[in-house]
C-alpha cells in the first residue's frame, strides 16, 4: 500500500521530500499511536513543498505533537482540527497542538475554539496563528469561559476587511498581556475605534491597538470617540496618524488631556513630593507604580521600595493622591513594616502609619471620611485597637520583599562598585535610586548603565554634590517637520564637565595676542557703565548743586520763588547683560583653515571674548556641544555662570577637541534651560559653529533646519537674543531658514573669527 | 515698634529729637539661649555687634528689646542699594538763603548715645559701609566730611548691624574687613515649643492653633531647597496668626500670610495650600 495514499490530493513531485523524510526516518511511522497515521500524513502533507530543513523540523515536531496526545480521549477530534488547519496554513498547527490543551477538556469547547480559528484563519492567517498561541495566556487572564468571546470579538472586527488585520492580532496579543486590565467588553469599543481609524490607515490602527489605548486610559468612552475624532480630522498624512494614535505626538497628549477627567499623576507628581518632603523632611521620589508590575504582592496600588513613592498614574480625584502619597511616606517615616519576621498584620500598619499622619495633619480626616465613608471606624484618628472592615482605597499594597530585594540590590551594587571604583557610596546610591526609581531592577541592567555612567565621568573631587553638578541629563523635545508637532522627550542631553588636564592653550593666545587683547580690552572697558551718574539741579540729592543754586538765588533775589532744584544726585546704573556661548565641536571643525583647525580658531575667539567679558564684568558660561544620535547630545562645560574664568575653565576651554556631529536645536534647547536660571535684564545666547545642523536620526537637512528654527524662536520666546556666527560659507542657503540675517553673521574667513567675535557682542550689547 | 523703625525724610524741615527713638515699653522678647547675656557683656565694653540670621527670626525684636532693657535710645536705619554716606552722615540743606547743615540718623546716634542699628547692612553700597569703620574700633569717631568734623561718639553709643547669610550671592557678601569688627549673635527659627508661645502671645490665637502654626511652619521649612530662598519666618507665622485670632478663616489666613508671600510658583503654592489644608 502506498503509505502517501492520505495525500493523495498532492502530487507526487511535491510529496518528494516527505518521501525522502520517511525513508531515512522508518520507525517513524511505528511509532505513532494508532490511527493517528492518516492525520499524520496530512499534517506532514501541508509543508512538504518546502524542500528545506524547515519541513524536517516541522515532521518532527509534529510527531512528537501527536505522540503526546497518546491516551487523550479527544485525539481524533483534536487531529481532526489540525487537518483542517494545517490544509489552510502550516505555521499553525503547532501553535494548535500545544494550546489545545489549555481549552476545556470538554469536546464542544475544543470543536468550538477550533471553528474559531478556521474561521480567522479564512480571513486572516496572522491573526489566527496570534490566537492560537495566545490562547493559553487568555485563559490565565480571562478564565477558561471567556476565551471564546475573546476569540469572538477578532472574528467581528475581522469582518470589517483585510485592513483590520494587524489590529486585530495587536489585540489578540496585547489583551491577553493587558496591565490595565481592560474587560473585554471594553475591547469591543476599542476595536471599534480601530475599525474606524484602519479606514484611513491600518497601520495607525494598530498603533492604537498597542499604545494609543493607554492614551485613552483615563478617558471615558464617549471622550475617546472624541480623542479618535480630532486625530482623524487633524492628520494628514500615514505617518502622523501613527504618532498621534500611539501618543507619541505633543498633539496627541495634549487633546487627552484636554479631555480627562482623572487627575493624572505626571502633573501633580512634583506637587506630591513636595508634600512627602514638607511632610518627612527629607527628598522623596515619586513615581508610576507600572514599574512595579510583576512584583510580588503587587496588586496595582500605591507602594514603596524603602526609598522612592510608587502611585498609579491616574486617580479619580486629587484628595486621594493627596492620601495615598503621605500615606506611603508616612510608612517610610517608621520602617518596622521591613521587617518580615515581626508578622504585624498589615492593617496594623496602616492604621498607625495614618494615626501618625493625622497627628500632624489632622484635618486629613475629612477627606479619609469621604473617601472612606462609611467604612471609617469611630476613633481613626487616634484609638490604637480601632476596628476596621476593610482596606482604606488610599494604603496599597506593603512590600516588605520588594523593600529587602532592593536594599539587597543596592547593597551588592555598592559593593561591586567599591571593588572596581573608588568612589563615595551616597554617590553610587543616589545614582542608584534614581536609576530605580525609574524602574530598573535587575542586577547586570543597572551594574551596565552604572558602568557606563562612571566610565563617562571623571572623579577629581568626588563629593556627593559635586558629582550631581558635573554630570547631569536632561530630556528635550523635538520639532519634527514632517509631523508638524514636536515630539516629545525626544533628545537627551548630558551635560558634564569638560576635561581640566592643564594645558598651554589660553595662555598662549594671551601671550601671542596680548596687543589685541588689550585693546578689545580697553574698548570693553568703555561698555562698562559709570558706576554712578551725577544728576544736576535735582529736587533731592546728597549735595548741593552750586551751578544751579547761583541762578536758583539770583532768580529769587529778582523776586521770584526759591526752585527746590539745586541738589546734586548720584544714580547708580548698572549694566545688566549676560551670555552664554555655545561653541560647536562636532567632527568638522577638525578642519584646517588657513593652516589651523577650525575648533582653534573658535576657542581663541572664546579666549578673546572671555579676557574681554572679565573686563567688563557680564557674566558669561561657555559650553561645547557635540551629538552623535539624539540619546547622546553631549553638552560640555566650559565655564558655567557662577563660576568665575579662572585657570580651571582655560584649562577646560583649551580641551575641546572635535567629535561627533551637531544636533543644533538640542544644544539651544539646553542653553535656553541655562539661561532662564540667570536673572539678568538681556540674555544673549551666541552660537559659534562651522556647518549645517546635522546629527545621526536627524533627518534632512530641512528637518534639522526647522528644528533649528523652532529652537530659537522658543528662544525668543524666553526673551533670549540669540546670535549665530558661523564660518559655512555655503550656508547662506539655510542660515535664511534658521533665523532673521540680523541675527546670524557668516563669516568670510574662519581666521576672521577671533576678531569678529568680540566686535560682535559689542555691537549686539550697546 | 513703629516709630523707632522710621527713618526720616531726606529733606527733613525740623530735627527729629533723640527722645522719639526710647521704647515707650517693653517690647515682648522670649530668650532662645545665651543671647541676653552676651550682648550685655558686649554692650558693657562696647563691642559692636553683628546679628546674623535669617528674615525674620526677630533680630530686630531682641535688640528692640535690649534697647529698652538698658534704657537707651535705638535708632534704626535700613540700609538699601542707594544708601548714600551723606544718608547716613548728614548733609547741607538749603534753608531760606542759608545752607544748614542737617545730622543724619547715625551722626544723631554717635552724638546722643543711642544704639544705632543698621538693619540688612549688605544691602548698602560698599563705600557707604565704611563709613561705619572707624566707629567700630577703639577710635570711637565719625567724620563728617562735608563739614570738616570729627564727631566723638558718646560713651554710650553702639553700633548694631544685622546680616543675612541666606542670600548667599557673591555679590551681597560681607566684606571681611567689615565683618571682623563685630561679635556676632547667631539667630535661627526658635525651637517649637518657644515658637509656639511666641506665636500664641504676639498673636493672640489659643494654644492649639499655635501648635499647628508652628507646625506648618516646620513642614514649610522642610521645603527651603525648592526654590524657597528661606523658610518660612516666625514673623509670618504671627502675621497668619494675628488674622486668625481677627476671625479670619485659617485657610484664607494662612493663603494671605503664608503661601503668597513664601512664593509664587504655582505648583510650590499650591504644595503649601495642601499642607495648610491637612493641617487645619
Amino acid at each position: 500500500m502506498d503509505i502517501l495514499s492520505p495525500c493523495r490530493t498532492y502530487s507526487r513531485v511535491r510529496m518528494s521530500s516527505l518521501t525522502e523524510f520517511l525513508r531515512s526516518h522508518p520507525d517513524i511511522l511505528q511509532r505513532l499511536p494508532n490511527g493517528t497515521h492518516d492525520a499524520y500524513l496530512r499534517i506532514c502533507g501541508s509543508i512538504a513543498h518546502l524542500r528545506s530543513r524547515m519541513a524536517t523540523n516541522f515532521f518532527i515536531s509534529t510527531f512528537h505533537n501527536i505522540e503526546n496526545l497518546r491516551g487523550n480521549p479527544s485525539t481524533p477530534l483534536i487531529l481532526r482540527g489540525a487537518k483542517r488547519l494545517a490544509v489552510r496554513n502550516w505555521t499553525m498547527t503547532s501553535s494548535y497542538f500545544e494550546s489545545v490543551s489549555a481549552v476545556s477538556s470538554t469536546e464542544v469547547a475544543i470543536e468550538e475554539w477550533t471553528l474559531f480559528a478556521v474561521r480567522m484563519a479564512d480571513s486572516d492567517v496572522e491573526c489566527a496563528s496570534a490566537f492560537l498561541k495566545h490562547t493559553p495566556a487568555a485563559v490565565r487572564s480571562f478564565g477558561p469561559e471567556h476565551v471564546m468571546l475573546w476569540g469572538e470579538l477578532a472574528i467581528e472586527a475581522l469582518k470589517a476587511g483585510r485592513r483590520m488585520g494587524r489590529a486585530v492580532k495587536a489585540y489578540l496579543e496585547e489583551a491577553v498581556s493587558d496591565q490595565c486590565a481592560t474587560p473585554l467588553e471594553h475591547w469591543n469599543f476599542l476595536l471599534d475605534q480601530a475599525e474606524r481609524i484602519s479606514l484611513r490607515a491600518a497601520s495607525a490602527a494598530e498603533a492604537f491597538i498597542r499604545l494609543g489605548t493607554r492614551v485613552c486610559l483615563l478617558l471615558n468612552d464617549s471622550e475617546t470617540v472624541n480623542w479618535v475624532d480630532q486625530g482623524l480630522e487633524d492628520s494628514r498624512s500615514e505617518e502622523e496618524l501613527v504618532g498621534y494614535f500611539s501618543g507619541t505626538t505633543f498633539k496627541s497628549l495634549e487633546k487627552r488631556d484636554s479631555l480627562t477627567s482623572g487627575i493624572v499623576l505626571q502633573d501633580r507628581a512634583n506637587m506630591l513630593s513636595l508634600m512627602c518632603e514638607a511632610y518627612l523632611g527629607r527628598r522623596v521620589k515619586i513615581r508610576s507604580n507600572n514599574s512595579l508590575i510583576g512584583v510580588q504582592g503587587f496588586t496595582g496600588g500605591p507602594a514603596t521600595d524603602g526609598r522612592t513613592i510608587f502611585l498609579p498614574e491616574v486617580v479619580p480625584r486629587l484628595g486621594l493622591f493627596k492620601l495615598m502619597a503621605l500615606h506611603q511616606a508616612a510608612l517610610l517615616e517608621a520602617m518596622d513594616w521591613r521587617d518580615m519576621s515581626r508578622r504585624v498584620h498589615p492593617t496594623r500598619t496602616h492604621v498607625e502609619a495614618d494615626q501618625r499622619l493625622l497627628k500632624k495633619l489632622p484635618a486629613l480626616l475629612a477627606e479619609m471620611k469621604r473617601l472612606a465613608e462609611p467604612d471609617l471606624p469611630e476613633g481613626y484618628s487616634d484609638d490604637p485597637e480601632t476596628e476596621i472592615i476593610r482596606p482604606m482605597p488610599w494604603w496599597g499594597d506593603l512590600l516588605p520583599h520588594l523593600v529587602k530585594d532592593t536594599d539587597g540590590l543596592i547593597q551588592k551594587v555598592l559593593m561591586k562598585a567599591e571593588e572596581k571604583y573608588d568612589l563615595p557610596p551616597a554617590v553610587v546610591e543616589a545614582l542608584l535610586t534614581f536609576m530605580m526609581a525609574e524602574g530598573k531592577r535587575d542586577f547586570k541592567g543597572i551594574w551596565d548603565d552604572l558602568q557606563e555612567a562612571f566610565d563617562n565621568l571623571e572623579f577629581l573631587s568626588p563629593e556627593a554634590e559635586e558629582l550631581e553638578e558635573s554630570f547631569k541629563t536632561f530630556m528635550y523635545k523635538e520639532w519634527d517637520t514632517g509631523l508638524s508637532d514636536y515630539k516629545l522627550d525626544w533628545c537627551l542631553v548630558r551635560q558634564r564637565m569638560a576635561k581640566d588636564e592643564p594645558n598651554a592653550f589660553a595662555a598662549d593666545v594671551r601671550n601671542r595676542l596680548h596687543g589685541l587683547i588689550n585693546l578689545i580690552r580697553r574698548q570693553f572697558l568703555r561698555l562698562k557703565p559709570e558706576q554712578f551718574r551725577k544728576l544736576r539741579a535735582q529736587e533731592f540729592g546728597d549735595d548741593l548743586d552750586w551751578e544751579a543754586l547761583i541762578p536758583a538765588i539770583v532768580e529769587m533775589k529778582a523776586g521770584g520763588p526759591l526752585t527746590d532744584s539745586v541738589y546734586i544726585r548720584r544714580d547708580k546704573r548698572s549694566r545688566d547683560v549676560a551670555v552664554l556661548f555655545l561653541v560647536d565641536m562636532s567632527g568638522s571643525t577638525e578642519e584646517m583653515v588657513g593652516g589651523r583647525r577650525v575648533i582653534d580658531l573658535q576657542k581663541e575667539a572664546m579666549v578673546l571674548m572671555a579676557e574681554a567679558l572679565d573686563s567688563v564684568g557680564d557674566p558669561f558660561a561657555i559650553f561645547g556641544f557635540t551629538s552623535e544620535g539624539r540619546y547622546r547630545v553631549d553638552l560640555f562645560t566650559v565655564k558655567d555662570f557662577g563660576e568665575p574664568y579662572g585657570e580651571k575653565a582655560q584649562y577646560r576651554l583649551g580641551n575641546l577637541e572635535p567629535k561627533h556631529f551637531t544636533r543644533l536645536g538640542t544644544a539651544i534647547r539646553h542653553g535656553i534651560y541655562k539661561l532662564n536660571a540667570v536673572p539678568a535684564l538681556i540674555k544673549l545666547m551666541v552660537i559659534l559653529t562651522d556647518g549645517r545642523p546635522y546629527d545621526l536620526e536627524y533627518g534632512t537637512l530641512s528637518y534639522a533646519v526647522a528644528d533649528t528654527h523652532r529652537a530659537l524662536r522658543e528662544a525668543r520666546r524666553h526673551r533670549i537674543h540669540p546670535f549665530i556666527i558661523t564660518s559655512d560659507q555655503k550656508g547662506s542657503e539655510y542660515m535664511k531658514l534658521i533665523c532673521p540675517q540680523t541675527q546670524s553673521i557668516i563669516v568670510p574667513k574662519a581666521e576672521q573669527l577671533p576678531t569678529v567675535l568680540p566686535a560682535m557682542y559689542k555691537r549686539l550689547t550697546t | 515698634m513703629q516709630q523707632t523703625g522710621t527713618s526720616r525724610p531726606l529733606k527733613a524741615s525740623h530735627e527729629v529729637a533723640i527722645e522719639h527713638y526710647y521704647l515707650p515699653k517693653e517690647p515682648f522678647y522670649l530668650p532662645i539661649g545665651d543671647e541676653l547675656e552676651v550682648f550685655q557683656q558686649a554692650y558693657d565694653i562696647k563691642l559692636p555687634v553683628m546679628l546674623k540670621g535669617p528674615t525674620g527670626c526677630g533680630k530686630t525684636r531682641f535688640l528692640e528689646h535690649m534697647a529698652w532693657r538698658l534704657s537707651r535710645p535705638l535708632v534704626t536705619i535700613s540700609c538699601h542699594e542707594d544708601l548714600t554716606a551723606s544718608d547716613l552722615v548728614g548733609r547741607f540743606l538749603l534753608k531760606k538763603q542759608e545752607t544748614e547743615w542737617t545730622d543724619g540718623p547715625l551722626s544723631l546716634a554717635v552724638k546722643n548715645g543711642a544704639i544705632c542699628y543698621l538693619d540688612e547692612v549688605v544691602e548698602a553700597r560698599k563705600d557707604t559701609t565704611v563709613v561705619i569703620h572707624p566707629l567700630t574700633d577703639d577710635r570711637r569717631i565719625l567724620p563728617q566730611e562735608k563739614r570738616g568734623r570729627l564727631l566723638e561718639a558718646h560713651p554710650d553709643f553702639l553700633l548694631v548691624i544685622s546680616y543675612n547669610p541666606g542670600y548667599q550671592s557673591v555679590m551681597k557678601d560681607l566684606k571681611h574687613s567689615t565683618r571682623q569688627r563685630f561679635v556676632a549673635l547667631e539667630f535661627s527659627y526658635p525651637p517649637a515649643e518657644k515658637e509656639q508661645e511666641i506665636v500664641r502671645k504676639e498673636s493672640g490665637v489659643d494654644e492649639e492653633t499655635a501648635a499647628r502654626l508652628v507646625r506648618l511652619g516646620d513642614m514649610v521649612r522642610n521645603l527651603r531647597q525648592h526654590g524657597l530662598e528661606e523658610g518660612v519666618s516666625t514673623r509670618l507665622l504671627v502675621y497668619a496668626g494675628k488674622l486668625m485670632a481677627r476671625g479670619l478663616a485659617p485657610a484664607v489666613a494662612c493663603e494671605a500670610a503664608i503661601t503668597r508671600c513664601m512664593t509664587d510658583d504655582p505648583e510650590m503654592q499650591e504644595a503649601i495650600s495642601e499642607i495648610v489644608g491637612g493641617i487645619f
